[in-house]
């Protein structure tokens, strides 16, 4: 940690516990990243933990009720729910990675870009975030869905490139008050470029608040694909996603009669961006970034 | 304040443009004859191709797309929505019938929202490290987590299926006679169901702001100088709390817009997030076009007022040129 840094912190975290300390600290943050892991490990394992195959259909096995064979019973075509929950898993966190990280990437340089130049560029760049933060993004991703039409590629793309606004915003500020700072005066004296010192000095300060931003998108994401999917604009069928299976259960017979196909992957999606959240309020407080 | 006023409505002006930009760009992205989005269905069957060559050159359909953009615009101004691609109705007319149905599901979660968040924000911060703090907190936290789509299908299971109290879909009974008592009955469910997540987001931003102005020097002051905790609460903290959360309520809109859209399918409540729902599913990029525009200009008008009402309870903003980062 340099010093700079330093001077703006409160004393006594100079002699307290780091980041990680505090992080592992919050209970409700560790519990969270506890579970995202069995997730993801879930995820990873899925033909194996998932017993069956998603896309099986046994025709004399329609809408049975969970049993020993089938944990969680057997959907409208005869698919087991269990190895579908288990599978969702992939759809929703391919989606919420690659469109967070996309955005995280669109909204860094742009923040920095903004926040650094200053002048007409940053005017430019914050009413664009004004306008991206006018429509919201699931409308836009629906209007852009009208055009090219739902699948897994074009879902995970627009949430990826129009969730960058909030991103940007936390950047630029950040960027506002580190460019002022002794040790990028001197980086900038040295003779580095500007692009070096973006690179090299600005951004590699802002990972604090960026992770939390990139937390909470992550957990945002994950939400608008659900959404979309269970709105029937999202991962087409016969992809297992768990917005699309509560798509599925939209029919009175099914939510009155069969609630073993809706309940589970929507608990799933609850407890798995509930876990997300709580990782980013552990790392909020962890990277004491107040303004989140 | 007037300059204040002036600099912020001047900075509006681009974004209310680039709004605009978007949504032409829907527009010109579409697929087929652009025609067909901007001349009555009905008229433009009736008419001989002649016709049709004179209103795409007075559109300017047949010169460079920022033409054509000024072009839309100033149709755009005098009112002119366009049509649907797939339903061939008015988008304007469309959007006049379905707006107020939107509205009335939207102001009574609002009114939920603000009625619970902001009194159990305040009382979670009140009884901060409390039981009750935290779970309220939890709560919350769950609530913000919860998809609205499983959670309007958990009220439907509960409430219409099993405990059959109230109805699940639609404003109001089919064949039934109208009366306010059914309509309020149909509004319940999807309304309670919408505010329940803004009344989460109120309540944790309540909190946070409540125990922010509960730290500063000049409460500590009026309690040493012997006031009642009940003047303390209401006249130096509660006032100075609330002004953050003007600026919230502003930017509760845009949340408000993506849960109606998803409420309005559950509840099959006919606004205009279904409306919106049904335009992508059909691929009708110039009715959803119209979406973006009712939605976009409603949100910066909402976060404008937002602005503008907390720089009138909060004369610092005015003063400090210093612009608020909220996300």
């Amino acid at each position: 940690m340099d010093l700079t840094q330093d001077e703006q912190r409160p004393a006594r975290t100079r002699r307290g516990p780091g980041p990680w300390a505090r992080f592992l600290r919050h209970r409700l943050a560790c519990g969270g990243a506890v579970f995202l892991g069995v997730i993801i490990l879930a995820a990873l394992l899925a033909p194996w933990v998932g017993r069956h195959d998603p896309f099986h259909t046994e025709l004399e096995r329609l809408n049975q009720a969970p049993d020993a064979v089938h944990w969680l019973g057997t959907d409208l075509i005869g698919r087991d729910v269990w190895s579908r929950v288990i599978h969702g898993s992939r759809t929703s966190l391919t989606v919420g990675i690659l469109a967070v990280a996309l955005s995280t990437l669109i909204g860094s340089l742009l923040g920095a870009l903004a926040g650094y130049s200053g002048g007409p560029v940053d005017q430019a760049v914050m009413r664009a975030t004004e306008v991206m933060m006018s429509i919201p993004v699931l409308l836009m991703v629906m209007l852009f869905v009208s055009l090219l039409g739902p699948s897994l590629a074009s879902v995970t793309l627009v949430i990826g490139l129009l969730g960058w606004s909030s991103t940007c915003r936390v950047v630029r500020g950040e960027v506002l008050v580190l460019r002022e700072k002794e040790f990028i005066v001197a980086a900038r004296s040295l003779g580095n470029g500007h692009a070096r010192v973006i690179l090299r000095h600005i951004l590699p300060n802002t990972v604090g608040p960026l992770s939390v931003i990139a937390t909470f998108g992550f957990a945002n994401a994950i939400l608008l694909e659900a959404a979309l999917s269970f709105l029937g604009l999202g991962v087409p069928p016969p992809t297992p996603s768990w917005g699309g299976m509560l798509n599925e259960a939209q029919s009175p017979t099914v939510l009155a009669g069969m609630p073993w196909l809706w309940m589970a992957p929507g608990a799933a999606i609850a407890l798995t961006v509930l876990a997300v959240n709580f990782i980013g309020d552990g790392l909020r407080d962890s990277a004491d970034v107040r303004s989140l | 304040m007037g300059r204040y006023l002036l600099r912020r409505l001047f900075i509006a002006i681009p974004v209310l443009l680039g709004i605009t930009f978007v949504a032409f760009a829907a527009l010109a992205l579409a697929p087929g004859d652009p025609i067909l989005a901007r001349i009555d269905p009905s008229i433009l069957a009736q008419q001989s191709p002649e016709w049709i060559e004179e209103r795409r050159r007075e559109l300017g359909l047949d010169r460079p797309i920022p033409v054509q953009y000024v072009k839309w615009l100033s149709g755009l101004v005098q009112g002119d929505l366009g049509y649907s691609v797939a339903t061939r109705r008015s988008v304007g007319d469309e959007l006049r019938t379905r707006l107020p149905v939107s509205l009335k599901l939207m102001g009574a979660a609002l009114l939920f929202g603000i009625v619970v968040g902001i009194p159990f924000g305040a009382l979670a911060a009140l009884k901060q490290h409390s039981r009750l703090d935290y779970a309220l907190s939890s709560l919350t936290m769950l609530l913000i987590s919860t998809p609205t789509f499983f959670l309007g299908l958990l009220a439907i299971y509960l409430f219409g299926v099993h405990l059959r109290l109230l109805p699940t879909g639609g404003m109001a009974t089919l064949g039934a006679i109208p009366s306010l008592a059914d309509q309020i009955r149909h509004l319940v469910l999807p309304a309670t169901v919408l505010g329940l997540r803004n009344a989460a987001l109120l309540m944790r931003h309540t909190r946070s702001s409540l125990l922010e102005v509960l730290r500063e020097d000049h409460v500590t002051t009026a309690r040493g100088k012997g006031l009642s905790q009940r003047v303390v609460f209401l006249r130096h903290v509660l006032r100075n709390a609330l002004i953050p959360i003007i600026s919230v309520l502003g930017f509760l809109l845009p949340e408000l817009v993506v849960g109606a859209v998803i409420t309005e399918q559950v509840f099959a409540w006919p606004g205009m997030g279904f409306m919106a729902v049904r335009a992508a599913a059909d691929r009708d990029p110039s009715m959803l076009m119209g979406v973006v525009l009712v939605v976009g200009i409603g949100v910066l008008i909402s976060t404008l007022a937002a602005d503008i009402a907390y720089a009138v309870a909060d004369p610092r903003v005015r003063f400090t040129q210093k612009q608020k980062t909220w996300i």
